[in-house]
Protein backbone atom coordinates (compact mmCIF):
# COMPACT_ATOMS: atom_id res chain seq x y z
CA UNK A 1 0.00 0.00 0.00
CA UNK A 2 2.91 2.35 0.65
CA UNK A 3 4.41 1.81 -2.75
CA UNK A 4 4.39 4.49 -5.40
CA UNK A 5 4.63 4.20 -9.12
CA UNK A 6 6.77 6.92 -10.64
CA UNK A 7 7.56 7.04 -14.27
CA UNK A 8 9.66 9.88 -15.60
CA UNK A 9 10.64 9.77 -19.20
CA UNK A 10 9.71 6.50 -20.66
CA UNK A 11 8.68 3.43 -18.75
CA UNK A 12 6.15 0.85 -17.74
CA UNK A 13 4.77 -0.77 -14.64
CA UNK A 14 2.78 -3.83 -13.70
CA UNK A 15 0.13 -1.89 -11.78
CA UNK A 16 -1.46 -3.18 -8.58
CA UNK A 17 -2.48 -1.41 -5.39
CA UNK A 18 -0.27 1.57 -4.66
CA UNK A 19 -0.40 4.95 -2.96
CA UNK A 20 0.47 7.37 -5.71
CA UNK A 21 0.97 7.07 -9.42
CA UNK A 22 2.90 9.79 -11.17
CA UNK A 23 3.68 9.65 -14.82
CA UNK A 24 5.69 12.39 -16.47
CA UNK A 25 6.48 11.60 -20.05
CA UNK A 26 5.32 8.32 -21.44
CA UNK A 27 4.11 5.41 -19.35
CA UNK A 28 2.26 2.17 -19.66
CA UNK A 29 0.61 0.26 -16.84
CA UNK A 30 0.06 -3.31 -17.81
CA UNK A 31 -2.86 -4.28 -15.58
CA UNK A 32 -5.44 -2.88 -13.15
CA UNK A 33 -4.21 -0.12 -10.91
CA UNK A 34 -5.65 1.16 -7.66
CA UNK A 35 -4.28 4.26 -6.02
CA UNK A 36 -5.01 7.28 -3.87
CA UNK A 37 -3.73 9.72 -6.37
CA UNK A 38 -3.10 9.32 -10.07
CA UNK A 39 -1.36 12.00 -12.02
CA UNK A 40 -0.32 11.92 -15.59
CA UNK A 41 1.51 14.62 -17.48
CA UNK A 42 2.24 13.39 -20.93
CA UNK A 43 1.00 10.18 -22.41
CA UNK A 44 -0.16 7.17 -20.48
CA UNK A 45 -2.04 3.97 -21.02
CA UNK A 46 -3.63 1.67 -18.46
CA UNK A 47 -4.34 -1.79 -19.79
CA UNK A 48 -6.97 -2.57 -17.21
CA UNK A 49 -9.27 -0.78 -14.78
CA UNK A 50 -8.22 2.41 -13.07
CA UNK A 51 -9.48 3.05 -9.58
CA UNK A 52 -8.20 6.13 -7.86
CA UNK A 53 -9.46 8.70 -5.41
CA UNK A 54 -8.08 11.56 -7.39
CA UNK A 55 -7.12 11.57 -11.01
CA UNK A 56 -5.38 14.39 -12.80
CA UNK A 57 -4.46 14.38 -16.42
CA UNK A 58 -2.62 16.79 -18.63
CA UNK A 59 -1.94 15.25 -21.98
CA UNK A 60 -3.43 12.01 -23.07
CA UNK A 61 -4.59 8.95 -21.21
CA UNK A 62 -6.08 5.75 -22.48
CA UNK A 63 -7.72 3.37 -20.03
CA UNK A 64 -8.74 0.02 -21.41
CA UNK A 65 -11.24 -0.85 -18.67
CA UNK A 66 -13.43 1.17 -16.30
CA UNK A 67 -12.49 4.27 -14.35
CA UNK A 68 -13.73 4.65 -10.77
CA UNK A 69 -12.95 7.43 -8.36
CA UNK A 70 -13.95 10.43 -6.38
CA UNK A 71 -12.66 13.21 -8.57
CA UNK A 72 -11.12 13.54 -11.97
CA UNK A 73 -9.74 16.51 -13.84
CA UNK A 74 -8.48 16.19 -17.32
CA UNK A 75 -7.16 18.43 -19.99
CA UNK A 76 -6.31 16.85 -23.25
CA UNK A 77 -7.34 13.58 -24.70
CA UNK A 78 -9.01 11.03 -22.47
CA UNK A 79 -10.23 7.67 -23.62
CA UNK A 80 -12.04 5.06 -21.54
CA UNK A 81 -12.72 1.60 -22.89
CA UNK A 82 -15.33 0.79 -20.24
CA UNK A 83 -17.44 3.04 -18.08
CA UNK A 84 -16.61 6.18 -16.15
CA UNK A 85 -17.91 6.26 -12.58
CA UNK A 86 -16.48 9.25 -10.78
CA UNK A 87 -18.27 11.61 -8.41
CA UNK A 88 -16.73 14.89 -9.48
CA UNK A 89 -15.80 15.13 -13.10
CA UNK A 90 -14.17 18.00 -14.95
CA UNK A 91 -13.20 17.31 -18.50
CA UNK A 92 -11.36 19.65 -20.79
CA UNK A 93 -10.65 18.64 -24.32
CA UNK A 94 -11.62 15.52 -26.12
CA UNK A 95 -13.16 12.63 -24.22
CA UNK A 96 -14.33 9.29 -25.50
CA UNK A 97 -16.09 6.76 -23.27
CA UNK A 98 -17.06 3.41 -24.74
CA UNK A 99 -19.82 2.68 -22.24
CA UNK A 100 -21.71 4.84 -19.75
CA UNK A 101 -20.91 7.76 -17.47
CA UNK A 102 -22.19 7.89 -13.93
CA UNK A 103 -21.37 10.92 -11.87
CA UNK A 104 -22.68 13.51 -9.44
CA UNK A 105 -21.09 16.73 -10.60
CA UNK A 106 -20.20 16.55 -14.22
CA UNK A 107 -18.61 19.39 -16.12
CA UNK A 108 -17.17 19.18 -19.56
CA UNK A 109 -15.60 21.70 -21.86
CA UNK A 110 -14.97 20.41 -25.32
CA UNK A 111 -16.20 17.28 -26.88
CA UNK A 112 -17.58 14.20 -25.16
CA UNK A 113 -18.51 11.10 -27.04
CA UNK A 114 -19.96 8.03 -25.41
CA UNK A 115 -22.01 5.00 -26.32
CA UNK A 116 -24.14 4.53 -23.23
CA UNK A 117 -26.10 6.76 -20.89
CA UNK A 118 -24.73 9.73 -19.05
CA UNK A 119 -26.26 10.38 -15.65
CA UNK A 120 -25.39 12.91 -12.99
CA UNK A 121 -27.00 15.26 -10.51
CA UNK A 122 -25.50 18.36 -12.07
CA UNK A 123 -24.53 18.09 -15.69
CA UNK A 124 -22.84 20.99 -17.44
CA UNK A 125 -21.43 20.80 -20.88
CA UNK A 126 -19.93 23.55 -22.91
CA UNK A 127 -19.19 22.14 -26.29
CA UNK A 128 -20.54 19.06 -27.89
CA UNK A 129 -21.80 15.74 -26.60
CA UNK A 130 -22.74 12.77 -28.70
CA UNK A 131 -24.30 9.56 -27.50
CA UNK A 132 -26.74 6.90 -28.60
CA UNK A 133 -28.00 6.73 -25.05
CA UNK A 134 -29.66 9.27 -22.82
CA UNK A 135 -28.65 12.20 -20.65
CA UNK A 136 -30.28 11.99 -17.26
CA UNK A 137 -29.64 14.61 -14.60
CA UNK A 138 -31.42 16.75 -12.08
CA UNK A 139 -30.04 19.85 -13.70
CA UNK A 140 -28.82 19.83 -17.27
CA UNK A 141 -27.08 22.84 -18.70
CA UNK A 142 -25.71 22.62 -22.20
CA UNK A 143 -23.84 25.46 -23.86
CA UNK A 144 -23.87 24.55 -27.50
CA UNK A 145 -20.68 24.80 -29.44
CA UNK A 146 -20.67 22.30 -32.23
CA UNK A 147 -23.11 19.54 -32.97
CA UNK A 148 -24.73 17.62 -30.11
CA UNK A 149 -26.59 14.39 -30.75
CA UNK A 150 -28.38 12.43 -28.07
CA UNK A 151 -31.27 9.99 -28.11
CA UNK A 152 -33.05 11.19 -24.99
CA UNK A 153 -32.72 13.91 -22.41
CA UNK A 154 -34.52 13.69 -19.09
CA UNK A 155 -34.38 15.53 -15.81
CA UNK A 156 -35.82 18.24 -13.66
CA UNK A 157 -34.43 21.41 -15.18
CA UNK A 158 -32.99 21.40 -18.66
CA UNK A 159 -31.34 24.38 -20.32
CA UNK A 160 -29.92 24.31 -23.79
CA UNK A 161 -28.39 27.49 -25.16
CA UNK A 162 -25.78 28.56 -27.63
CA UNK A 163 -22.55 29.82 -26.21
CA UNK A 164 -21.45 33.34 -27.03
CA UNK A 165 -18.72 32.14 -29.35
CA UNK A 166 -21.10 29.90 -31.21
CA UNK A 167 -23.63 32.75 -31.55
CA UNK A 168 -20.95 34.99 -33.02
CA UNK A 169 -19.83 32.31 -35.39
CA UNK A 170 -23.37 31.75 -36.58
CA UNK A 171 -23.91 35.47 -37.00
CA UNK A 172 -21.25 35.58 -39.69
CA UNK A 173 -22.15 32.26 -41.12
CA UNK A 174 -25.93 32.22 -41.05
CA UNK A 175 -26.51 28.76 -42.44
CA UNK A 176 -29.57 27.53 -40.58
CA UNK A 177 -29.01 24.34 -38.74
CA UNK A 178 -29.82 22.91 -35.36
CA UNK A 179 -27.07 22.48 -32.86
CA UNK A 180 -28.67 19.79 -30.79
CA UNK A 181 -30.57 16.84 -32.18
CA UNK A 182 -32.58 14.58 -29.89
CA UNK A 183 -35.51 12.21 -30.09
CA UNK A 184 -37.24 13.16 -26.87
CA UNK A 185 -36.62 15.79 -24.24
CA UNK A 186 -38.59 15.48 -21.03
CA UNK A 187 -38.33 17.52 -17.87
CA UNK A 188 -40.14 19.82 -15.51
CA UNK A 189 -38.65 23.14 -16.57
CA UNK A 190 -37.28 23.36 -20.06
CA UNK A 191 -35.43 26.12 -21.87
CA UNK A 192 -34.44 25.11 -25.36
CA UNK A 193 -32.64 26.96 -28.11
CA UNK A 194 -31.40 25.72 -31.47
CA UNK A 195 -32.73 22.28 -30.79
CA UNK A 196 -34.28 19.75 -33.09
CA UNK A 197 -36.43 17.16 -31.36
CA UNK A 198 -39.30 14.86 -32.21
CA UNK A 199 -41.02 15.17 -28.85
CA UNK A 200 -40.67 17.68 -26.02
CA UNK A 201 -42.65 17.22 -22.83
CA UNK A 202 -42.59 19.33 -19.71
CA UNK A 203 -44.36 21.43 -17.17
CA UNK A 204 -42.96 24.84 -18.10
CA UNK A 205 -41.57 24.92 -21.58
CA UNK A 206 -39.73 27.61 -23.46
CA UNK A 207 -39.05 26.94 -27.10
CA UNK A 208 -36.39 29.41 -28.13
CA UNK A 209 -34.92 30.61 -31.40
CA UNK A 210 -33.80 28.09 -33.97
CA UNK A 211 -35.85 25.22 -32.56
CA UNK A 212 -37.63 22.68 -34.68
CA UNK A 213 -39.87 20.47 -32.60
CA UNK A 214 -42.35 17.88 -33.80
CA UNK A 215 -44.64 17.59 -30.81
CA UNK A 216 -44.70 19.75 -27.69
CA UNK A 217 -46.75 18.69 -24.69
CA UNK A 218 -46.87 20.89 -21.64
CA UNK A 219 -48.97 21.11 -18.53
CA UNK A 220 -48.42 24.60 -17.15
CA UNK A 221 -47.03 27.02 -19.66
CA UNK A 222 -45.42 27.09 -23.06
CA UNK A 223 -43.71 30.09 -24.60
CA UNK A 224 -42.47 30.12 -28.11
CA UNK A 225 -39.96 32.37 -29.81
CA UNK A 226 -41.03 33.76 -33.17
CA UNK A 227 -38.10 32.04 -34.80
CA UNK A 228 -39.11 28.56 -33.62
CA UNK A 229 -41.03 25.93 -35.50
CA UNK A 230 -43.32 23.50 -33.70
CA UNK A 231 -45.64 21.22 -35.59
CA UNK A 232 -48.06 20.39 -32.80
CA UNK A 233 -48.29 22.05 -29.41
CA UNK A 234 -50.76 20.62 -26.88
CA UNK A 235 -51.60 21.42 -23.32
CA UNK A 236 -52.33 18.28 -21.39
CA UNK A 237 -53.40 17.44 -17.84
CA UNK A 238 -51.19 17.32 -14.81
CA UNK A 239 -47.64 16.16 -15.27
CA UNK B 1 -47.66 -13.98 -21.01
CA UNK B 2 -48.27 -10.57 -22.51
CA UNK B 3 -47.82 -7.95 -19.86
CA UNK B 4 -50.15 -5.07 -19.35
CA UNK B 5 -48.19 -1.94 -20.16
CA UNK B 6 -48.61 1.68 -19.15
CA UNK B 7 -47.18 4.60 -21.09
CA UNK B 8 -44.95 7.10 -19.37
CA UNK B 9 -47.44 9.89 -19.86
CA UNK B 10 -50.28 7.90 -18.40
CA UNK B 11 -48.08 6.86 -15.50
CA UNK B 12 -47.22 10.44 -14.59
CA UNK B 13 -50.84 11.49 -14.81
CA UNK B 14 -52.03 8.63 -12.69
CA UNK B 15 -49.41 8.87 -9.97
CA UNK B 16 -48.95 12.62 -9.96
CA UNK B 17 -45.16 12.48 -10.06
CA UNK B 18 -43.07 14.73 -12.26
CA UNK B 19 -40.52 13.93 -14.93
CA UNK B 20 -37.86 15.19 -12.57
CA UNK B 21 -38.84 12.64 -9.94
CA UNK B 22 -39.13 9.80 -12.41
CA UNK B 23 -35.69 10.46 -13.85
CA UNK B 24 -34.24 10.97 -10.37
CA UNK B 25 -35.52 7.60 -9.29
CA UNK B 26 -34.25 6.01 -12.43
CA UNK B 27 -30.83 7.52 -11.79
CA UNK B 28 -30.81 6.14 -8.28
CA UNK B 29 -31.80 2.71 -9.60
CA UNK B 30 -35.09 2.74 -7.73
CA UNK B 31 -36.71 1.77 -11.01
CA UNK B 32 -34.83 -0.96 -12.83
CA UNK B 33 -33.51 -0.27 -16.28
CA UNK B 34 -35.35 -3.19 -17.86
CA UNK B 35 -38.74 -1.77 -16.89
CA UNK B 36 -38.20 1.01 -19.41
CA UNK B 37 -39.65 -0.61 -22.49
CA UNK B 38 -39.13 1.43 -25.61
CA UNK B 39 -41.60 1.02 -28.41
CA UNK B 40 -41.96 2.98 -31.56
CA UNK B 41 -45.16 4.92 -32.01
CA UNK B 42 -46.35 7.54 -34.44
CA UNK B 43 -44.41 10.27 -32.65
CA UNK B 44 -41.22 8.30 -32.72
CA UNK B 45 -40.35 6.45 -29.55
CA UNK B 46 -42.54 6.03 -26.52
CA UNK B 47 -41.55 4.51 -23.23
CA UNK B 48 -43.78 1.99 -21.52
CA UNK B 49 -43.63 0.23 -18.18
CA UNK B 50 -45.09 -3.00 -16.87
CA UNK B 51 -48.23 -1.58 -15.27
CA UNK B 52 -48.54 -3.66 -12.13
CA UNK B 53 -44.89 -3.54 -11.10
CA UNK B 54 -44.33 0.15 -11.74
CA UNK B 55 -47.49 1.28 -9.98
CA UNK B 56 -46.75 -0.71 -6.83
CA UNK B 57 -43.12 0.38 -6.95
CA UNK B 58 -43.98 4.07 -7.20
CA UNK B 59 -46.55 3.70 -4.48
CA UNK B 60 -43.95 2.21 -2.19
CA UNK B 61 -41.32 4.80 -3.03
CA UNK B 62 -43.79 7.55 -2.25
CA UNK B 63 -44.68 5.93 1.06
CA UNK B 64 -41.15 5.26 2.18
CA UNK B 65 -39.25 8.26 0.89
CA UNK B 66 -40.02 10.32 3.99
CA UNK B 67 -38.33 7.85 6.28
CA UNK B 68 -35.48 6.65 4.11
CA UNK B 69 -33.07 8.55 1.91
CA UNK B 70 -33.01 7.76 -1.79
CA UNK B 71 -29.78 5.83 -1.40
CA UNK B 72 -31.24 3.70 1.37
CA UNK B 73 -34.28 3.10 -0.78
CA UNK B 74 -32.07 2.07 -3.65
CA UNK B 75 -30.55 -0.51 -1.37
CA UNK B 76 -33.98 -1.88 -0.53
CA UNK B 77 -34.93 -2.31 -4.17
CA UNK B 78 -31.62 -3.50 -5.50
CA UNK B 79 -31.63 -7.15 -6.51
CA UNK B 80 -28.19 -7.72 -5.08
CA UNK B 81 -27.95 -9.52 -1.80
CA UNK B 82 -26.53 -7.57 1.08
CA UNK B 83 -23.67 -9.08 3.03
CA UNK B 84 -25.37 -8.91 6.38
CA UNK B 85 -25.02 -11.83 8.75
CA UNK B 86 -27.75 -12.70 11.20
CA UNK B 87 -27.72 -14.98 14.20
CA UNK B 88 -30.46 -17.43 14.93
CA UNK B 89 -31.38 -15.58 18.11
CA UNK B 90 -31.71 -12.31 16.22
CA UNK B 91 -33.97 -13.85 13.60
CA UNK B 92 -36.23 -15.31 16.23
CA UNK B 93 -36.33 -12.10 18.21
CA UNK B 94 -37.25 -10.05 15.17
CA UNK B 95 -39.97 -12.52 14.18
CA UNK B 96 -38.77 -12.52 10.60
CA UNK B 97 -39.72 -16.15 10.11
CA UNK B 98 -41.30 -18.87 12.17
CA UNK B 99 -38.98 -21.20 14.13
CA UNK B 100 -40.50 -24.10 12.19
CA UNK B 101 -39.00 -22.77 8.97
CA UNK B 102 -35.58 -22.31 10.52
CA UNK B 103 -35.76 -25.85 11.79
CA UNK B 104 -36.75 -27.21 8.41
CA UNK B 105 -34.00 -25.20 6.74
CA UNK B 106 -31.41 -26.68 9.09
CA UNK B 107 -32.80 -30.15 8.54
CA UNK B 108 -32.37 -29.92 4.80
CA UNK B 109 -28.79 -28.70 5.01
CA UNK B 110 -25.68 -30.38 6.25
CA UNK B 111 -25.07 -28.23 9.31
CA UNK B 112 -27.81 -29.06 11.77
CA UNK B 113 -26.63 -26.74 14.53
CA UNK B 114 -25.90 -23.61 12.54
CA UNK B 115 -26.28 -20.43 14.54
CA UNK B 116 -25.45 -17.69 12.05
CA UNK B 117 -26.99 -17.14 8.67
CA UNK B 118 -25.83 -15.18 5.68
CA UNK B 119 -28.33 -12.88 4.03
CA UNK B 120 -28.78 -15.34 1.19
CA UNK B 121 -29.61 -18.13 3.61
CA UNK B 122 -31.92 -15.78 5.40
CA UNK B 123 -33.70 -15.08 2.13
CA UNK B 124 -34.01 -18.80 1.55
CA UNK B 125 -35.61 -19.33 4.96
CA UNK B 126 -37.90 -16.39 4.34
CA UNK B 127 -39.06 -17.76 1.01
CA UNK B 128 -39.52 -21.17 2.59
CA UNK B 129 -41.52 -19.59 5.38
CA UNK B 130 -43.79 -17.75 2.99
CA UNK B 131 -44.30 -20.79 0.81
CA UNK B 132 -45.18 -22.96 3.81
CA UNK B 133 -47.50 -20.30 5.13
CA UNK B 134 -49.35 -20.24 1.82
CA UNK B 135 -50.46 -23.75 2.65
CA UNK B 136 -49.76 -25.00 -0.83
CA UNK B 137 -46.47 -26.65 -0.17
CA UNK B 138 -45.72 -29.46 2.24
CA UNK B 139 -42.60 -30.04 4.33
CA UNK B 140 -40.96 -32.51 1.97
CA UNK B 141 -41.31 -30.08 -0.85
CA UNK B 142 -39.90 -27.42 1.44
CA UNK B 143 -36.69 -29.38 1.75
CA UNK B 144 -36.53 -29.65 -2.01
CA UNK B 145 -37.10 -25.91 -2.28
CA UNK B 146 -34.17 -25.17 0.04
CA UNK B 147 -31.88 -27.48 -1.91
CA UNK B 148 -32.88 -25.97 -5.24
CA UNK B 149 -32.47 -22.45 -3.92
CA UNK B 150 -29.05 -23.07 -2.45
CA UNK B 151 -27.73 -24.82 -5.49
CA UNK B 152 -28.83 -22.32 -8.09
CA UNK B 153 -29.65 -18.93 -6.58
CA UNK B 154 -26.10 -17.64 -7.01
CA UNK B 155 -26.24 -18.42 -10.72
CA UNK B 156 -28.70 -15.61 -11.26
CA UNK B 157 -26.33 -13.11 -9.65
CA UNK B 158 -27.95 -9.68 -9.72
CA UNK B 159 -30.81 -10.63 -11.98
CA UNK B 160 -34.21 -11.29 -10.53
CA UNK B 161 -35.52 -14.82 -10.56
CA UNK B 162 -38.68 -16.78 -9.85
CA UNK B 163 -39.16 -20.21 -8.40
CA UNK B 164 -42.04 -22.27 -9.67
CA UNK B 165 -43.43 -25.33 -7.95
CA UNK B 166 -45.24 -27.70 -10.25
CA UNK B 167 -46.71 -31.11 -9.64
CA UNK B 168 -47.49 -33.86 -12.05
CA UNK B 169 -49.23 -36.96 -10.77
CA UNK B 170 -48.30 -35.93 -7.25
CA UNK B 171 -44.61 -35.55 -7.98
CA UNK B 172 -43.26 -32.11 -7.04
CA UNK B 173 -40.83 -30.29 -9.28
CA UNK B 174 -39.07 -27.00 -8.71
CA UNK B 175 -37.98 -24.74 -11.55
CA UNK B 176 -35.90 -21.58 -11.25
CA UNK B 177 -35.93 -19.02 -14.04
CA UNK B 178 -35.18 -15.37 -14.62
CA UNK B 179 -38.02 -12.99 -13.93
CA UNK B 180 -40.22 -12.29 -16.89
CA UNK B 181 -39.18 -15.26 -18.98
CA UNK B 182 -41.91 -17.46 -20.31
CA UNK B 183 -42.26 -21.11 -19.50
CA UNK B 184 -44.83 -23.66 -20.62
CA UNK B 185 -45.60 -27.09 -19.29
CA UNK B 186 -47.53 -29.99 -20.73
CA UNK B 187 -51.18 -30.28 -19.82
CA UNK B 188 -50.70 -32.81 -17.04
CA UNK B 189 -48.60 -30.35 -15.06
CA UNK B 190 -50.21 -28.20 -12.42
CA UNK B 191 -48.48 -24.98 -11.45
CA UNK B 192 -48.91 -24.80 -7.70
CA UNK B 193 -46.79 -21.81 -6.67
CA UNK B 194 -44.84 -19.10 -8.37
CA UNK B 195 -42.53 -17.25 -6.03
CA UNK B 196 -40.92 -14.03 -7.19
CA UNK B 197 -37.70 -13.94 -5.25
CA UNK B 198 -37.21 -10.24 -5.91
CA UNK B 199 -40.43 -9.39 -4.14
CA UNK B 200 -39.38 -11.43 -1.13
CA UNK B 201 -35.93 -9.89 -1.21
CA UNK B 202 -37.46 -6.44 -1.02
CA UNK B 203 -39.85 -7.45 1.73
CA UNK B 204 -37.04 -8.93 3.74
CA UNK B 205 -34.83 -5.88 3.33
CA UNK B 206 -37.67 -3.62 4.40
CA UNK B 207 -38.40 -5.78 7.42
CA UNK B 208 -34.76 -5.82 8.40
CA UNK B 209 -34.34 -2.07 8.08
CA UNK B 210 -37.55 -1.52 10.03
CA UNK B 211 -36.55 -3.82 12.85
CA UNK B 212 -33.17 -2.12 13.08
CA UNK B 213 -34.88 1.16 13.74
CA UNK B 214 -35.97 0.02 17.17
Amino acid sequence: MDKDIKITGNGSSGGGIVRNVKIVGEGVIHSDVESQYFKCTGTAAVNGHLRSNQIKLTGSLHVQGDVYGDSIKTSGQFEVGGKLEVRHVKLNGDTVVKRSIHSEHFKAFGSVRLHGDCSAEQLRIKGAIQTEGMLNAEHIDIGLYGLCKVAEIGGHKIEIKRTLMSSLFHMFNPKRQSDLIADTIEGDVLHLEHTEAKVVRGRKVYIGPGCRIGLVEYSESCKKHSDAVTEVCNQIGSL
Amino acid sequence: MTEDLISKKELLEQTGISYGQLYRWKRKNLIPEDWFIRKSSFTGQETFFPRESILTRIDRIKNMKDELSLDELADVFSPSVSNKVLTRVEIERKHLVTPISIHLFLESGSEKEKQTFSFEEMLCIYVLDQALASGQMNREEGILLVQTFQAYYSKFQDKGCDIILTRKMGIPLFTMLTTGSEVYFDTGVKEVLRLSLNTYLEQLKVKLSESEGF
